[in-house]
């Protein structure tokens, strides 16, 4: 058994390990970032720390959301972001090996694959294929800004 | 005379006496038959007295030659008692009291009553019979005499005159000292502070026979109440190894300076060329050594603990010992500055609420490749992370969700919330707690990382990581549409206001004059692309250079200059162009330091 937080993006259940997960920063302040590409939206102070908040739904080509101020400290040493997403929900505890529908072989869409729960579909966040994408996407020598983004508008 | 100027350097070093005899008196109280402790404590009174009445500190002159008696005659005793021990842990106290009044300008409070006090019925008894009392009759007397230009051989003759005033009384400083006299030369000139009970009459009538004597100025050295004090207040004292290798240094900038002058006249361009690599090599060594000027060792915050901990123990009534190691270790001044107080913070918590009865506490400090680790460990009771759980959840500090999925590591980073507490009762030094959300948060200010470790019945220990140094720079801060940007003061040459008026166009480009120089407007907004402005009478601008090129930085307006941390900024942002770092200011505010050249190459 796992511990899951799902959030929501757009209309979407989305989900990441609480492994995953250093803390949920509950009233984030959001301080301006200036020079950074349009997903990185901000930066907040993590017990002293200086870390970029990446809008989930824009960067994976959600429709404009209305972010929560409950965001996400991703555990990673190599990837130190925050994750703003649309609305946290309770956590969840499942058994990964199985409630996994599919794998994904789509890398782009940094899911690491589907798991029912109780009749929900709940994509699981894949950090690793995140962390590539928002370098490549992101930070680009030269800083061209293009985007990976799936359109799902 | 004008001693102000002395003053902070007087000031630094009664403290650090102070500071030693404290960890003195704390090290004979375990052992009071340490000849060797008494004999430093001797010395560090002695000093005290000497430094403060040459600058003509009366009281705490007084009270330091009053000290310095005393441990004269527990000297002769080869041991030193408890209750003498605390007497003169009190009056080390007092003298930090007079240094408070002396640093803030005030005069020094009257410490007659003090002195006259008795050490022990045992030991007055046997003080010589001149000593009691007759301390506040004695006068301090600043003489100062001039001889004659004619006079042969003044030296020998002061040297004379020197001896001739030792008889007047208690002579607490002379100057120049008598090896300087004895060194020979042209030295016509002596100061002289004396204690005596000779009126300044008596003094200079028995003068009168002195004909080579030109001038005689008798004076009473009075604490002087000016207000003065330092800009930029700290002195810093460095060794004469490291200025020896400034002065070479700027040896070999001015010879590089001459080879560059002749390669630029020779138009010797390989030459330039070396030149000028040796040059970028000989300002990254002046860097690099002026950056150690800044480098203090620990033992400047921890050297006041053993006095802390052995009256905090006895305030507890329990047995503590302190042990210390590698304080040799140096970091950044600012750092340890801003350690002080969490250091004394968390050996007050390990005092109060760690150990039990009876315990050690380890303040240990070492070099981890370029950063310097702090721990204070103690071998108490620890901390439940279990209990710590439920405590928070208890006070609404977390969920009952959050606690039962929290790491242990992460329970134990709950004590540094502000309000946390699992201390049943809080004790008036300290709460565990109540410090360690203070500790926190210095430490981070720093860029380091306060680890906890600990666990039940075996011992807490607080570790603090830190940077060897900061890279501390002053910034002026900058409002942009609502936000705030700074930009190093290195990096701006000077900021003005211009009226609409002055500005001017050429071609899409808008300019303004300059001290006669037409300079390019460049708007800040616009770098950063943020919304333009409404049209205003006038702007706010910052003169500063690009490629070698100035150029004037249009902003909102100026939102002051602050001296700050910055840090180094985490993967990925690290790669944005057009920012040099970050800094969180005193508020928790991030603000972000620009680089002006890197965001302009962008936007190519």
């Amino acid at each position: 058994m796992a511990l899951l937080l799902p959030f929501m993006l757009g209309d979407e259940r989305y989900g990441l390990k609480l492994t995953d997960i250093q803390e949920v920063i509950e009233e984030a302040v959001p301080h301006y970032l200036p020079a950074a590409p349009a997903e990185i939206i901000a930066a907040v102070n993590v017990h002293g720390r200086i870390l970029p908040v990446l809008d989930l739904p824009l960067f994976l080509g959600f429709p404009p959301a209305n972010l929560s101020d409950r965001m996400i400290v991703l555990a990673q040493r190599d990837f130190p972001m925050v994750l703003a997403v649309d609305q946290l929900e309770p956590l969840l505890s499942v058994d990964l090996e199985q409630t996994i529908l599919t794998q994904s072989d789509a890398p782009q869409d940094c899911i690491s694959g589907v798991l029912n729960w109780q009749g929900q579909m709940i994509s699981l966040l894949d950090l690793e294929q995140l962390h590539k994408a928002v370098q490549e996407n992101c930070f680009v020598p030269g800083g061209g800004h293009g985007s990976a983004r799936t359109d799902r508008r | 005379m004008d001693m102000s100027k002395y003053k902070a350097m007087f000031l630094t070093e009664a403290r650090e006496h102070l500071q030693k005899m404290a960890a003195l008196l704390v090290e004979v109280e375990r052992d009071p038959q340490n000849r060797g402790g008494i004999d430093a404590l001797f010395r560090e009174a002695h000093s005290i007295k000497g430094m403060a009445a040459s600058m003509g500190y009366q009281q705490t002159a007084d009270l330091a030659h009053h000290l310095e008696d005393s441990l004269d005659l527990f000297r002769q005793q080869g041991e030193i008692t408890p209750e003498a021990i605390d007497r003169l842990l009190a009056g080390a106290d007092l003298i930090e009291s007079l240094l408070a009044d002396i640093d803030a300008g005030r005069e020094e409070r009257n410490v007659a009553s003090f002195c006259s006090g008795e050490f022990s019925v045992k030991e007055i008894s046997e003080l010589p019979p001149t000593e009691a009392g007759s301390v506040p009759e004695e006068l301090t007397l600043q003489i100062s005499l001039q001889l004659h230009d004619k006079v042969a051989s003044p030296a020998a003759r002061l040297l004379v005159i020197a001896k001739q005033l030792t008889k007047f009384g208690n002579v607490l400083s002379c100057e120049p000292s008598e090896e300087q006299i004895l060194r020979g030369g042209n030295v016509r000139q002596l100061v002289v502070i004396i204690q005596t009970r000779l009126s300044e009459t008596e003094i200079k009538s028995s003068f009168a026979d002195y004909s080579e004597v030109s001038r005689l100025d008798i004076e009473t050295p009075q604490p002087k109440s000016e207000v003065t004090s330092i800009a930029g207040g700290a002195t810093v004292r460095v060794g004469t190894d490291l200025l020896d290798r400034f002065i070479s240094l700027t040896g070999e900038l001015i010879t590089n300076r001459y080879m560059l002058q002749s390669a630029a006249g020779d138009k010797d361009w390989d030459s330039l060329k070396d030149g000028l690599g040796r040059l970028g090599r000989l300002v990254k060594d002046l860097h690099h050594q002026v950056l150690q000027v800044r480098m203090m060792p620990i033992d400047t915050v921890t050297g006041r603990l053993p006095r802390l901990v052995r009256d905090l123990a006895r305030r507890s009534a329990k047995d503590v010992r302190l042990e210390l190691e590698g304080t040799g270790i140096e970091l950044d001044r600012a750092i340890l500055e801003e350690l002080a107080d969490p250091l004394i913070h968390m050996v007050r918590n390990a005092i109060d609420h760690g150990i039990d009865k009876q315990g050690t506490i380890t303040v240990r400090a070492w070099r981890q490749r370029d950063q310097v680790m702090l721990q204070v460990a103690d071998n108490g009771r620890g901390m439940d992370p279990a209990l710590l759980r439920r405590s928070a959840v208890e006070k609404g500090l977390i969920g009952p969700g959050q606690a039962e999925v929290m790491r242990d590591y992460d329970a134990l980073q709950l004590v540094c919330l502000p309000g946390f507490s699992t201390a049943s009762q809080l004790t008036a030094t300290s709460g565990r707690g109540v410090g360690m959300d203070v500790v926190k948060a210095a430490v981070e200010k720093l860029g380091g990382v306060l680890n906890i470790d600990a666990a039940p019945g075996r011992g807490t220990r607080f570790t603090l990581k830190l940077p060897l140094s900061v890279a501390i720079i002053k910034v002026l801060l900058l409002n942009v549409a609502n936000k705030q940007v700074a930009l190093p003061i290195t990096r701006v040459l000077q900021t003005i206001e211009v009226e609409r008026n002055q500005i001017q166009a050429s071609g899409k480009q808008r300019v303004f004059s300059f001290n006669e120089e037409l300079l390019p407007l460049v708007s800040l907004r616009k770098i950063l692309a943020l919304a333009m402005p409404k049209a205003v009478e006038r702007v706010a601008v910052v003169i500063t250079e690009v490629l070698g090129r100035k150029i004037g930085l249009v902003v909102d307006d100026f939102a002051g200059q602050s001296e700050v941390f910055v840090q180094a900024l985490p993967s990925p942002i690290d790669r944005l162009r057009g920012l040099s770092g970050g800094t969180i200011l005193g508020d928790g505010r991030i603000v972000f330091i620009l680089d002006i050249q890197g965001l302009l190459e962008r936007k190519r």
